[in-house]
């Protein structure tokens, strides 16, 4: 390196010990400032108020004239004349670690369990980078999750990001917290980790959450990433790319299996509309940005399996659908990237049935690859297709049922009415703490199936109908 | 009417007969029924032992369970407090440590780096230099003027600095102040060490708790 | 590197940059921005100032940084060495890539798209000196894959004498092949050659389509086709199977060459193919599917502004091949996220507007973007055609919104995906409602000639017994199918054993997954004789309970599963089986 170079890379990172005083305006979570020096795009902003107190943000927008940053400790008590700022020269990074494993934080990394921050073994960049998809691996592994429902139905496979589609007053946290407590590889001692992203939640929801940890003892074993209800609406944009950040890590790094649990995407959304609102951006659907799905990309994408690496990152990323509307902006964009979704119905939870996972436009894409023989059971695939239709066909008869009176339905009309109901009850009903191996529930979907005439079963095989049922 | 009356008895005998026998039957059934229902009173008495001792178990585990996790969120939880407290100690520490040099020759060298430093990073003509009133004393134009040789010598740009002339800050270290423009370059010890917290806690972590 | 600075760094805004103080700079022209040279497009010229759309992440750039003027518009490398690699939306070879930064995607990388390194047999022409040369002449070849014999082509804009030309042998691509004399000097030619994307390569003229492109997918070569040279939209909503039905046609059609672009999609779809296509054999040529297949692949993640440029990367790849006399199919999945870049860019440009926050000019780079399809003669003399079939994810899966309106105007053909379809299960869930070709009357002659007299005919009545079935079933709904005479429940017994046995198709099973014309001709039949017959059956008084019980019935939903594409003779006896069920049913009634 030349003198000069060094220099210049002196003076850079001197100039991220620069101050300016006092910004050009205010509005929302950004704050405007004239006449700085040259500052890169996405660089780390550190706003101090009158206090002393540093704030941490984001270049969203750089010009020689002006530059604008969002605060994520959001602007409230900030006065025009007495901020200073300095711009830090590079982008956000947090330092990641094994031992964040078992400690809670901010959604900036910052630990708020009383401990000192870690020390990391790595800091990156929590942009992250896109993967490579030549590098990836193409998931395939069963994770068995106790669920009927979701093992027999809507397969969980390592590596896939599979979304809960819910409403308000829908039990998603307890799915969430259910597959966490039980999920496992067939026949594999692993290390696996839990990292759980809470963006804009209710304080009772995280303490749910952190209580079902202790109490199956995974702590130890889990990273919490908390932006609560009260925290700043701004730091739930970084809160999700601190914990991913950390998952990558985690699963490319130190080898583990990572669940991560990002609660709830709705809230981040509303903050990426809200800053673009602010911005004046021209809006696409509801006011969202035209950018909403390329951002959500870049979280869900950040998943997968790597060719060479033995770790593994999976999403389970809850979502609130607005009015339940599945056509909404946000579940609908999520669904376009995410390799399937369960979709929760409050028709199901009024009866009572838990989870309350739709039957019919629940998914999972990966399941192809990941289940039959030598993964689940040989008959399972065939055997989730025979349930789907038949579901399907129930749902049809009830339809019927409810316009023309269920005596008017046919014998055969009645039988599904009967499997249906057996199907609700019995297979996809379940306890909060039932944890049901992939044989109990592959069974369970026969007896069901039971109830219907050999002769709808158009799906399965001879041999299949002749070992399994009846 | 023999015959009649015959067939009368026999027809009462057949009767009779019929409702011994039924009433055997009924009596049968019964007996039956009660052992059925013994039997499955039993099992079922049994059944409900069995689910209350695995519930019984089960709860007893988890019981186990919670308090041996919580036993040890707890452990987690004292643990992290220490080791806060303790880097909050060596951070206290060095400030002190600070703090005691400004009496000391070499503290003279201190300053005029950190005034370089910041004479660099803020890059402008002319700028204001204060200091905390612990240091004054230590502070002199001489310094300033060694400051301003030693940016020349870096980089090559002439600036010129000049002690404020407002109150000096509590804290100790500098603060460089542009002349005309709303820009400074803080090296109070305070920033100083929030700049460098990442090395200093990774150098902390390296030297007392080697995990 | 070409170090001539061409402007400086005035605003960042995401990928957009607003440049200051240019000069002798050219509209499209590949610049490099900032000391990690990222790789950008200028698109807008003004008096000293420009912007700049940016392929990469533009973190850490500021004002003041330079800006690198490279003399030439974004353009492709063709040659051999494209087939079978996975590019990403610029053209920059992942696998390449993935050996210099590893798993993901660093900036600034610069790597040639075809290897330097790599020698190709090439056999010349018979030219001599003298030969008049003009744009995309055959002047050699070179065996690319086993089933691809690369013909190389002069770039389309030479014009000339040959002086010379090398002798067979091997020469990478950058070792000159032939001399020729231009206008402008002397000019070497070698095995590639360099063509903007967004010009589309020229031709001598369109030729009227009339050969199906075979895709092996029942519901599509049956009922809805697509002529080779044709252009189709798949617009659904998500898990309607959009990408399922475009990975099943880039196995199993007819086209020589494929090119998918995975155009901000998911990246596990990209390595499904990777993983799963070199494994599957090409039904035509018993070759590897990956000796035939490029893909441009710029997931959802990868910086969006690449995104827009895939679309046309993957387009003039295929033109390449056209020129060379190939059929190409190409699939754009999906071109709902290409319209999405192109609206995010220009928002950030602060252009004014349209429907839903699309650009005013959205319609016309759609149209531009499937006017590139079609059946072609080439400069040489040759045919070849460009299908283009592209995804379109209309979001809350409404049809009215802009993206497939105007897309709906620029294609003739249409398959509607259908969420109640695909929420059952029914895969391909290609609506035989809202569906429609208009390649219908030009295929016609080639099935007739190639398959049976009778298809037309055929296809007419499935489609009517379809039509008639959506009626009745909506007296069902209201009054139960008990209200309905037997002749008329007998069609939805025969539409519904319709979509059981033909419509749905397993794109999982070894024998399902494709199926040749004469397959489905066979299958159509059968169906049509059940009711065909069963329809007579019914009008002598046979119950439709008693139709319902032929045993053969069974066989028939299996077909598709049980009986292979060789095996023609299995639906003869299949189809004789029917009848003499049938027969039997009747003599009962006569």
């Amino acid at each position: 390196m030349s003198d000069s170079t060094i220099l210049y890379e002196t003076q850079k990172k001197l100039l991220a010990g620069r101050e300016y005083i006092g910004v050009d305006r205010i509005d929302g979570p950004l704050v405007f400032i004239r006449k700085t020096h040259p500052v890169g795009y996405r660089e780390l902003v550190e706003c101090i108020d009158e206090n002393g107190c540093t704030r941490l943000g984001m270049v969203l927008d750089t010009s020689s004239t002006i530059v604008v940053a969002q605060i994520f400790g959001g602007t409230s008590g900030l006065r025009m004349p007495s901020t200073h700022i300095r711009f830090r020269g590079e982008p956000l990074r947090i330092e990641v670690t094994e031992k964040m494993l078992g400690r809670i934080f901010n959604g900036l990394g910052q630990p708020i369990d009383g401990g000192p921050a870690p020390v990391g073994d790595e800091e990156l960049n929590v942009n992250g980078k896109p993967i490579n998809p030549t590098a990836r691996e193409y998931p395939r592994d069963f994770i068995q999750t106790g669920i009927s429902v979701i093992d027999g139905m809507n397969t969980l496979i390592r590596g896939q990001k599979l979304p809960i589609f819910s409403g308000n007053g829908l039990p998603h946290n307890e799915l969430a917290a259910q597959i966490a407590r039980q999920a496992k590889i067939r026949g594999a001692e692993t290390k696996f980790a839990v990292v759980f992203a809470a963006m804009g939640v209710k304080h009772d929801v995280a303490r749910y959450f952190i209580k079902s940890f202790e109490e199956s003892g995974v702590l130890e074993n889990v990273a919490l990433f908390l932006s609560l209800a009260d925290d700043p609406s701004i730091e739930r944009l970084i809160t999700p790319r601190t914990a991913l950040t950390l998952a990558e890590y985690l699963a490319f790094e130190r080898d583990m299996h990572v669940l991560i649990i990002m609660t709830d995407m709705a809230n981040y959304c509303e903050s990426l509309r809200e800053i673009s609102t602010i911005r004046g951006e021209i809006p696409s659907r509801k006011g969202y940005p035209g950018y909403l799905y390329s951002d959500l990309a870049e979280l869900y994408e950040r998943s997968g399996m790597l060719k060479g690496y033995k770790g593994s990152i999976t999403q389970l990323p809850i979502l609130t659908m607005p009015n339940d509307d599945i056509s909404h902006p946000i579940p609908d964009l999520t669904g376009y990237i995410t390799e399937g979704q369960i979709v929760f119905e409050r028709e199901m939870h009024g009866r009572g049935i838990y989870p309350p996972v739709a039957g019919l436009p629940s998914l999972s894409r990966l399941m192809k690859d990941g289940i039959g023989k030598d993964m689940t059971r040989e008959d399972h695939p065939h055997l989730a297709s025979q349930l789907f239709a038949a579901y399907s066909y129930v749902k049809d008869v009830r339809n019927l049922a409810s316009v023309i009176g269920e005596e008017e339905l046919t014998p055969l009309d009645h039988q599904y009415l009967e499997f249906g109901e057996a199907f609700e009850r019995k297979f996809v009903t379940q306890d909060k703490n039932e944890n049901r191996t992939v044989e109990e529930t592959l069974n369970l979907g026969w007896e069901a199936l039971s109830l219907l005439p050999v002769e709808e079963l158009h799906r399965v095989t001879e041999e299949e109908l002749e070992k399994y049922y009846g | 009417m023999e015959a009649a009356d015959k067939g009368g008895n026999d027809l009462i005998t057949g009767i009779k007969q019929d409702a011994r026998a039924e009433a055997e039957k009924i009596l049968d059934d019964a007996q039956r029924i009660i052992g059925e229902r013994r039997a499955a009173s039993e099992n079922q008495a049994e059944a409900i032992l069995k689910d209350a001792k695995k519930k019984a178990d089960e709860q007893i585990k988890a019981i186990r369970r919670n308090t041996a996790s919580a036993i040890a969120v707890e452990t987690h939880r004292i643990s992290l407090r220490v080791r806060d407290q303790i880097i909050r100690t060596v951070l206290d520490r060095i400030k002190e440590n600070l703090k005691c040099m400004i009496e000391k020759p070499e503290y003279r060298q201190v300053l005029v780096g950190w005034i370089v430093e910041a004479a660099i990073g803020l890059n402008v003509p002319e700028a204001e230099v204060s200091v905390s009133a612990l240091e004054t004393k230590a502070f002199d134009d001489s310094i300033l003027s060694e400051a301003e040789v030693k940016v020349r010598e870096l980089t090559g740009r002439k600036v010129s600095l000049k002690k404020s002339p407002g109150d000096p800050p509590l804290a100790q270290g500098i603060v460089l102040k542009a002349a005309n423009k709303p820009i400074i370059f803080n090296n109070q010890v305070q920033t100083r060490l929030l700049r460098y917290q990442s090395e200093i806690r990774k150098l902390i972590y390296k030297q007392m708790f080697c995990d | 590197m070409n170090e001539r600075i061409i402007g400086l760094v005035k605003r960042v805004n995401g990928p957009v940059i607003e440049a200051m103080d240019v000069s002798d700079a050219m509209m499209l022209e590949l610049v490099r921005v900032g000391e990690v040279r990222l790789v950008g497009e200028i698109i807008k010229l003004e008096v000293e100032s420009a912007v700049i759309q940016v392929y990469e992440d533009t973190t850490g750039i500021a004002p003041g940084d330079n800006i690198y003027g490279s003399d030439m518009p974004l353009s492709v490398e063709l040659g051999p060495g494209l087939i079978g690699t996975i590019y990403d939306g610029i053209q920059r070879p992942l696998e390449e890539i993935f050996k210099i930064s590893d798993q993901y995607i660093e900036r600034g990388i610069q790597c040639p798209s075809l290897d330097r390194d790599k020698k190709w047999h090439f056999i010349p022409l018979d030219l001599e000196a003298g030969f008049t040369v003009t744009g995309s002449m055959i002047i050699g070849s070179v065996q690319e894959t086993e089933r691809v014999e690369h013909k190389i082509l002069t770039p389309p804009d030479m014009n000339g004498t040959l002086i010379s030309i090398m002798p067979e042998g091997d020469y990478t691509v950058e070792e000159p092949i032939a001399l020729v004399e231009t206008q402008s000097g002397e000019k070497q030619l070698f095995l590639m050659h360099r063509w903007p994307i967004r010009s589309s390569r020229p031709v001598t003229e369109r030729i009227p389509l009339s050969i199906p492109l075979i895709t092996g997918q029942r519901v599509i070569d049956t009922l809805f086709p697509i002529a080779k040279g044709g252009t189709v939209a798949i617009p659904g909503g998500f898990g309607t199977g959009k990408t399922m039905i475009q990975h099943a046609i880039a196995k199993w059609c007819d086209a020589a060459i494929i090119v998918y672009i995975g155009c901000g999609e998911r990246g596990n779809e990209m390595t499904d193919v990777l993983t799963e296509f070199p494994k599957l054999v090409d039904p035509f040529t018993g070759r590897s599917l990956m000796e035939r297949t490029i893909l441009i692949a710029n997931t959802s993640n990868m910086p969006v502004s690449a995104r827009e440029a895939s679309i046309y990367t993957g387009v003039t790849l295929a033109e390449y091949y056209r020129d060379q006399g190939f059929h190409v199919a190409v699939m754009a999945d999906s071109t709902s996220r290409w319209a999405e870049a192109l609206r995010e860019l220009s928002g950030r440009m602060e252009e004014m507007p349209a429907e839903e926050g699309f650009p005013a000019y959205l319609p016309t780079r759609i149209a531009e973007f499937y006017e590139r399809a079609g059946f072609m003669k080439t400069l040489s003399g040759q045919t070849g055609s460009i299908s283009i079939i592209g995804a379109v994810s209309p979001p809350g899966g409404d049809f009215s919104e802009p993206v497939t309106q105007h897309t709906k105007r620029f294609v003739r053909c249409f398959w509607g995906l259908d969420r109640q379809l695909a929420n059952a299960r029914h895969y391909p869930a290609i609506s035989w409602l809202d569906s429609y070709s208009e390649y219908l009357d030009e295929v016609t002659p080639w099935w007739e000639e190639q398959v049976g007299t009778s298809w037309v005919q055929n296809r007419a009545e499935i489609m009517e017994l379809l039509q008639k079935e959506v009626r009745l079933l909506q007296v069902v709904k209201l009054v139960g199918p008990d209200a309905l005479p037997d002749s008329q429940r007998f069609i939805i017994e025969v539409c519904t054993l319709f979509k059981n046995a033909f419509l749905q198709q397993n794109a999982f099973d070894d024998i399902d997954r494709y199926s040749t014309t004469p397959k489905q001709m066979k299958m159509m039949e059968i169906i049509l004789t059940y009711w065909r017959r069963g329809y007579q059956a019914i009008r002598r008084g046979v119950t439709l309970v008693k139709l319902r019980r032929i045993k053969v019935l069974q066989d028939i939903v299996k077909m598709k599963f049980a009986i292979s594409n060789d095996d023609l003779e299995g639906f003869d006896k299949l189809n004789d089986r029917l009848e003499r069920a049938l027969n039997q049913l009747e003599s009962i009634y006569v």
